[in-house]
């Protein structure tokens, strides 16, 4: 059901379909750009609403035009919610009930600050406090 | 003539983007070979960035912000040797991103010519924007702020 994620240490997973981007986040440098969108909203999964092998597979059924998917960058919905500047919705696809959507709240953007430079500014945040979930398919890099 | 519209804006400034060290010039980087391994890795990282740009769906990083970026590498490794992340964006940005702990700095040469360097500390955020006058020989303070919020204790 479409609604607020409640839970602070529920887990949501951006994911993550570059091998490189992959690689730096297994190095603990998951980057900004993971979490960048064009919009208010970021698409994410809740890891922690079902076992992982069933995330994965609702993750590859809806990404099927995207490279194969590497992981996950994982945030507590609890650090999401930090300062009340964004919230969680749970919002449930047909192909994938466990599809949520961090929402960024609206914030009077200036004539030298944009939404755009603010949608930015959410992403370095919430980069900095996510860690890195492999999918299933995903190999370690050998340096 | 640089105008004053030039300057750096300080935008909802926890760290101020003081302009203090204006005029002092950092050696040319080129003249610096001794860098190490980290600093090797993420130069590689800016070499390969049209394929990572390419693996991702995005249009190649412009000319004019890959250069930018080489040179902003460079002064940065100079004020803080250690490992930065160097990546192409989808607006055809070139950013440099060191995170450490609950803090980040992340440097973006968009491909207009200008820098934006955004810093993110436990609470708040800082953001300074140089445009394309500024952006290729940027006062060394602008930087050397900006990671110094790294190590603060």
């Amino acid at each position: 059901m479409p609604g607020c994620v409640a839970r602070r240490t529920e887990q949501l997973g951006r994911r993550i379909f570059s091998k490189k981007a992959a690689d730096r986040a297994y190095r603990g440098r998951v980057l900004p750009k993971v979490f960048e969108s064009g919009d208010v909203l970021i698409s994410v999964d809740r890891l922690s609403t079902a076992s992982l092998a069933d995330v994965e597979r609702a993750a590859r059924r809806t990404s099927v035009n995207r490279p194969p998917l590497q992981g996950w960058a994982v945030v507590n919905c609890g650090d999401v919610r930090d300062a009340g500047r964004r919230r969680v919705r749970a919002s449930p696809q047909t192909d994938n009930p466990y599809h949520a959507d961090i929402v960024l709240l609206p914030t009077i953007p200036t004539t030298t600050f944009t939404g755009r430079d603010l949608r930015k500014q959410h992403a370095q945040e919430l980069a900095k406090i996510a860690r890195w979930q492999p999918s299933s398919t995903w190999v370690v890099p050998s340096s | 003539m640089k105008t004053a519209s030039s300057r750096p804006q300080n935008i909802d400034s926890t760290i101020a983007g003081s302009p203090q060290g204006w005029g002092l010039q950092l050696p040319a980087p080129e003249a610096k070979p001794s860098h190490g391994s980290d600093f090797e890795d993420a130069l590689k990282d800016l070499e390969e960035s049209p394929d990572e740009a390419r693996e991702e769906g995005y249009a190649p990083p412009a000319e004019l912000a890959t250069r930018n970026a080489r040179r902003l590498l460079h002064r940065m490794y100079e004020l803080r040797p250690c490992r930065y992340e160097v990546y192409p964006t989808q607006d055809r940005e070139m950013c440099i991103y060191v995170p450490e702990g609950r803090r980040s700095v992340l440097v973006t040469c968009d491909p207009d010519g200008g820098v934006h360097c955004s810093t993110s500390l436990e609470r708040g955020h800082s953001r300074t924007y140089y445009d394309r006058d500024y952006a290729a020989d940027p006062p060394p303070s602008f930087l050397r702020e900006a990671l110094a919020t790294l190590d603060a204790v």
